[in-house]
């Protein structure tokens, strides 16, 4: 694998806010949590972590805004901030910069309003605005018209797997030449059908005060080139992926694809799992997620007990999550101080909090379906 | 970096259930468009669709627990992956796991079976009672439906592209295999048709009313389609060692953003222009090699001619010899299946060195100087071809396959 994947920069919105710096506060708060609520027609607001008070402005002029629907916006914000701090004329010809992105909600919104009025009027009234971003690539493809990227263009559908796909397919495209840079990107929207399909399936949390994962809402970019003078922020070091046959709304009932996709990842890196310094919890407050996190981290570290850290049983679940995660590596690598503790079942097996500042860092997804997917990213 | 062989195609679709009465039907120059008969289409601009017929989806032989609230995309995918396994001559009992990969371009998944539950939801309130018809509504269900129905074990990867999704997963799945992650690799994908996509493209005006005519100086838009393709990928060292009959060798793919508008085409063809050029880059054969181009022609007034625009660019005057033909007239626009639909078909013409035809076509526009293939298909030797998809959002796609020696 080629050693110089390395991340230039970032930018997130999160429910902590807007920007990097809004997420590293929220970090450094050991007891930061969430506002929980999302209004929905005819019933009670549904627990998702909302990034409330989201406003495209100043970032997006009001004419582009206008014409972007929410993951959109939550995108192209995010990207705004990654290319900021890759300074504002690039290093790399725009026709050279690609975007991948996973996504396991965006389009929703609009797919309702396009069916709303064919459903309640008639199909002439479908508006013809919405039908454009009903499609999954709407915010990947709209950033590219926004920022003129011309550069591969990928979005990936793989549930809460999808945002860390995007950064290990950013890698493949590097690897393979097809771009000078990416900007790997997870994001999804707060959407009331999408909440209650979940809680409907008794996946997520039944109030704001109960137990169990709920939905986030968000977007987190992070910036890949192996040339150019930018400082370097950390390396994407390796990568890997299996799955594990089962029906398309259930986790895996145990823990074997995750530790396969772990096992590649760090033997792709070079990483013996005794070097491991810091695991990027999957936890998001799922019990059957939680314990074949333990099977698959007992496999692969066996009596090694890095520091963890977990961010999603707080920011929400969602294919955007995996790509906070790998954000938050990032940020722990260059040294952010992260006061959020260890999740309580790996913490039981001795998992401390991180403490120092880490060299080599662990990030999975396990998707609804079966899907795991890992990356080892290392400090420069 | 292996090579990479085309060892087994499955395809469903409005022409027929399998591969071969599909191939026979598009080669004779006829059209699965029809009126459509999946929902009612009272007050659309169109009442026709490629369709495929129920009896594709029965599925006989898999275990009716397996097949449990399948959506209707996802029983094309499985049938397609059916076939085409069994014509690599590879076995996926359900008992083995087996690490290979399925890619595929994933679009409406269980979009069709949701929408039932949405217009009851949207009259009725919270308590309409619902769980099945949303099972599969995530993207990349039936690419777990598949990974699921056939137990396999590797990565899986679900491309949205819109309408290049599965030309790019053909794509990324040939990269895969050639890096060796992977021996084996399902590649292609399944779209079936719904009320979304029938009321967008209706909204849009970009449907015909008549039977859509790529390339033809009357067209008016396109025909949705549906349909599923598959194609099994494999490293050409362990197809040889197993004696595999090969159709073609993936020679390489390219993937480029035309930045430049969510619907409308570059009208100049340069943005195109880079996809071509990066898929005849990666697969390392110049434009005098090619000797058939696979063609987007969605038969849109502003598809066609921007994407000739790119292929005069690429291959200047040459281009008048080089057929250049769209199925969409007889499969329909698959969207995000079309890609692997359009990756199978020519496929099989790079094998067979036979070119379809481009069915409805008849009058020639002098927008769109190409030899479109009109009638029947017709013999033709081909070592190296083009497949093209250019989607929403100007996310574009190009394949090249060649023959095997």
């Amino acid at each position: 694998m080629s050693g110089d994947l390395l991340i230039r920069s970032l930018g997130t919105v999160t429910a902590a806010g807007t920007g990097v710096p809004a997420l590293m506060e929220a970090l450094s708060q050991p007891a930061w949590q969430p506002q929980l609520g999302l209004e929905r027609p005819d019933a009670p607001p549904l627990p998702v972590a909302a990034c409330l008070g989201f406003s495209p402005q100043p970032y997006l002029p009001p004419l582009v805004a206008r014409r972007l629907d929410r993951p959109a916006r939550l995108l192209a914000v995010a990207a705004k901030e990654a290319l900021r701090a890759a300074r504002e004329t690039l290093p790399w010809p725009r026709d050279q910069v690609g975007v991948t992105a996973g996504t396991g909600n965006a389009g929703t919104e609009a797919l309702v309003e396009v069916l709303k009025a064919v459903f309640l009027a008639s199909p002439e009234e479908a508006p013809p605005m919405h039908f454009p971003s009903t499609v999954a690539n709407a915010p990947a493809s709209q950033l590219a018209i926004l920022e003129k990227l011309g550069g591969p263009n990928l979005t990936f559908a793989e549930k809460q797997a999808g945002g860390l796909r995007a950064l290990v397919e950013a890698g493949r495209l590097l690897t393979h030449r097809r771009a000078a840079a990416v900007l790997a990107c997870g994001v999804d929207e707060a959407q009331w059908l999408n909440a209650e399909a979940y809680h409907r399936l008794r996946f997520t949390r039944r109030s704001p005060s109960g137990r169990g994962p709920f939905l986030g809402e968000g977007a987190a970019v992070l910036l890949l080139a192996p040339a150019g003078n930018l400082p370097a922020l950390a390396r994407l070091a390796g990568w890997g992926a299996a799955a594990l046959p089962v029906p398309t709304h259930l986790y895996p009932t145990s823990g074997e694809a995750l530790a396969r996709a772990a096992a590649q990842a760090l033997q792709s890196a070079g990483v013996a799992a005794a070097d491991l310094d810091l695991v990027i919890s999957v936890h998001s407050g799922s019990r059957p997620l939680a314990q074949l996190e333990v099977e698959a981290l007992g496999v692969v570290l066996a009596g090694h007990r890095p520091a963890a850290v977990a961010v999603t049983d707080r920011l929400g679940e969602g294919a955007f999550a995996s790509a906070v995660r790998a954000l938050v590596a990032v940020l722990a690598l260059g040294g952010a101080p992260i006061a959020w503790p260890a999740p309580a079942h790996l913490a039981a097996l001795g998992f401390p909090s991180l403490t120092s500042r880490p060299r080599t860092a662990l990030v999975t997804a396990v998707a609804g379906g079966g899907s795991a997917v890992a990356a080892v990213l290392t400090a420069p | 970096m292996a090579e990479v062989w085309i060892t087994g195609i499955g395809l469903v679709t409005a022409l027929g259930c399998d591969r071969e009465t599909t191939w026979s039907r598009l080669v004779r120059g006829e059209s699965g468009v029809a009126p459509l008969r999946l929902f009612d289409t009272t007050g659309y601009r169109t009442h026709l669709a490629a369709q495929v017929d129920d009896s594709c989806l029965a599925l006989p032989g898999f275990a009716t627990a397996s097949l449990r609230h399948a959506s209707r995309t996802s029983r094309l995918g499985i049938a397609a992956a059916a076939e085409a396994l069994a014509d690599a001559g590879l076995t996926a009992e359900p008992a083995v796991h087996r690490p290979w990969a399925v890619v595929f371009g994933g679009g409406s998944a269980g979009l069709f079976e949701a929408e039932s539950f949405l217009q009851r939801r949207l009259s009725r309130g919270p308590r309409t009672r619902a769980l099945n018809e949303f099972l599969e509504v995530p993207q990349d269900a039936s690419t777990d439906r598949v990974a699921e129905v056939f137990s396999l074990t590797g990565p899986r990867l679900t491309v949205t592209t819109a309408c290049s999704s599965s030309t790019v997963a053909v794509g990324l799945a040939a990269e895969m295999v050639a890096d060796g992650q992977v021996e084996v690799a399902l590649a292609g994908g399944a779209d079936g048709l719904c009320r979304l996509t029938f009321a967008g493209f209706n909204s849009l005006r970009a449907v015909d009313g008549e039977p859509a005519k790529p390339f033809d100086r009357r067209r008016k838009g396109l025909n949705l389609g549906e349909g599923a393709a598959v194609l099994v990928l494999e490293d050409a060292c362990r197809a040889q060692a197993r004696g595999a009959r090969p159709y073609a060798r993936v020679l390489g793919y390219g993937i480029t953003a035309d930045a430049f508008h969510m619907t409308q085409p570059d009208p100049s063809g340069a943005a195109w222009e880079r996809t071509i050029r990066a898929a005849l880059a990666d697969a390392a054969v110049t434009p005098e090699e090619v000797d058939y181009i696979n063609a987007h022609g969605t038969a849109t007034e502003q598809n066609d001619p921007a994407e000739v625009a790119a292929y005069l660019r690429v291959f200047g005057e040459r281009l008048a010899l080089i057929p250049v033909s769209s199925v969409k007239g007889a499969l329909g626009h698959c969207l995000c299946g079309a890609g692997g639909v359009e990756a199978a078909i020519t496929a099989l013409a790079v094998a067979r060195g036979v070119v379809p035809p481009t069915a409805g076509f008849a009058e020639p526009d002098p927008a769109c100087p190409v030899d479109p293939v009109p009638g029947v298909g017709r013999p033709w030797p081909i070592g190296v071809a083009l497949s093209s998809s250019f989607a929403f959002g100007g996310n574009s796609a190009a394949l090249v396959l060649g023959a095997v020696p």
